[in-house]
C-alpha cells in the first residue's frame, strides 16, 4: 500500500491523541464541553475522510492489504464514529459529554493503529 | 452514539453507552468477517466473538433502560457479561488448543487493552452508584479492587520469581499477567469514580493513581485515605456545592 496512506494515519493518530489531551483538560477544567473541542473533532474527520478517500483510491488502483474487508470496515467506521458520537450529545455540554468524545477519538485513534497494522 | 431521549440527559451512563456501542460494532464485524471468511479456523473463538457483540448490544439495550429507570435488566446482564469475560479468558489461558485464533475476550480481553473486562466492573459499579441506599458502595468498591491490585501484584510478582529466578515455568505470569492488567485498568476507572464521588483534590487524585504502579501502593493509599477521611461513606453521594477550579 502506498506510504501516503500511513503518513496521513499518523496525523490522524497524533492528531487524536492531541484532542484526547484538550478534552481531559477541558473536563478539569471547565467540568463543561467547550464548543471549540466540536470544532477540533470536525478537523479530525476532515481528516478521517481525507484518508478514507485515499485509501478507497488505493484500494481501486489495485493495491490489496491483508484483509481487504477489514481495511474497508476501518476506513468506514474511523468516518462514521465522530459525527455519531457528536449528534449523541447535540444538546448536551456537561462534562460527560466530553466523556462520549472521549471514547469517539480514541476509537478513531485506535482504528487507525489497528489499519496500519493490516496493510 | 448514545441516544437516551427519554432518561437523564448527562450521566456516566453517557460514556458506557458509547463503549458499548464501539464495542458492538468492533466485535460484531470482527466476527462476521471471520466467520464469513474463515470459520473452519477457529469456529469456536470466532462464534465466541460473535456472542460477545451480542452481549455488547444487549448491554448497550440495558444501560440505556437501567438510565431510563428500569435497571432488572442491566443488573442481570452485567454480571453474565463479566462471568463470560472471566471464563473465556481463563479458558483461553488453560486451554490454549481450545483456542487457533483469539477471541474478543481472550485473556480477558488483552488484545482490547482489557477494556473487555473493565467495562462490566464500570457498568456495575454505576448500576450501584444510581441506587441512593448504597451510595456506600462506590468507597466499598474502591477498597475492594484496591486490596485486589496489591494480591494480583503478588501473583504477578510470584510468577515472575519461578520463571526468572528458580526457572519453573512461565505459567504464572501467563495467568496473573492479564489479571493484574484488568485489576490494574478496574483500579483506574474505580478511582476516577471515587475521585469524583468523594471530590478529592487533583494531587490527591494524582497521587491514588500514581498507587497504582508501585507492588502493593494501592493499600497503602487506601490505608491513608481512609485515615484522613478522604473516603467518606456518609453523604458522599449527595450533591454537593461545585467549587470553580482556578
Amino acid at each position: 500500500m502506498p506510504s501516503a496512506l500511513d503518513q496521513i494515519s499518523w496525523v490522524v493518530i497524533g492528531y487524536s491523541a492531541l484532542v484526547l489531551l484538550v478534552a481531559a483538560y477541558a473536563a478539569w477544567r471547565w467540568r463543561a464541553r467547550p464548543p471549540w473541542l466540536a470544532s477540533m473533532c470536525w478537523m479530525l474527520e476532515v481528516l478521517a475522510g481525507i484518508r478514507a478517500l485515499a485509501g478507497l483510491a488505493a484500494l481501486s488502483g489495485g493495491d490489496r492489504p491483508d484483509s481487504t474487508a477489514t481495511h474497508v470496515g476501518y476506513l468506514l467506521v474511523s468516518v462514521l464514529v465522530i459525527p455519531l458520537a457528536l449528534s449523541s450529545v447535540r444538546d448536551d455540554e456537561g462534562p460527560w459529554s466530553i466523556g462520549v468524545i472521549a471514547v469517539a477519538v480514541a476509537g478513531v485513534g485506535v482504528v487507525s493503529v489497528r489499519m496500519m497494522m493490516t496493510l | 452514539m448514545t441516544g437516551t431521549p427519554s432518561g437523564p440527559r448527562s450521566g456516566g451512563h453517557q460514556v458506557l453507552l458509547a463503549l458499548y456501542a464501539l464495542f458492538a460494532v468492533a466485535a460484531g464485524a470482527r466476527s462476521a468477517v471471520q466467520l464469513a471468511t474463515r470459520a473452519d479456523e477457529a469456529p469456536l473463538a470466532y462464534s465466541l466473538s460473535l456472542a460477545a457483540a451480542a452481549t455488547y448490544a444487549l448491554g448497550w439495550l440495558a444501560i440505556r433502560r437501567a438510565a431510563d429507570g428500569s435497571p432488572t435488566l442491566a443488573s442481570v446482564l452485567l454480571w453474565v457479561e463479566l462471568g463470560g469475560v472471566v471464563t473465556v479468558g481463563t479458558l483461553s489461558l488453560v486451554e490454549e488448543d481450545w483456542f487457533p485464533d483469539a477471541t474478543v475476550w481472550s485473556g480477558y480481553g488483552i488484545g482490547y487493552g482489557f477494556v473487555p473486562a473493565v467495562l462490566p466492573v464500570a457498568g456495575l459499579l454505576w448500576l450501584r452508584a444510581q441506587d441512593p441506599e448504597r451510595s456506600a458502595g462506590a468507597v466499598t468498591a474502591f477498597r475492594i479492587v484496591a486490596t485486589a491490585e496489591a494480591f494480583s501484584w503478588a501473583g504477578l510478582l510470584a510468577g515472575m520469581f519461578a520463571k526468572y529466578v528458580v526457572d519453573a515455568g512461565e505459567q504464572g505470569v501467563q495467568v496473573f499477567g492479564p489479571i493484574h492488567g484488568t485489576v490494574f485498568l478496574a483500579y483506574l476507572v474505580v478511582t476516577l469514580l471515587t475521585w469524583h464521588q468523594q471530590r478529592w483534590s487533583l494531587p490527591v487524585a494524582f497521587v491514588a493513581l500514581a498507587a497504582s504502579v508501585p507492588p502493593f501502593c494501592t493499600l497503602l493509599f487506601e490505608l491513608w485515605a481512609d485515615r484522613t477521611g478522604r473516603l467518606a461513606t456518609q453523604g458522599a453521594s449527595m450533591p454537593k456545592t461545585a467549587e470553580p477550579r482556578a
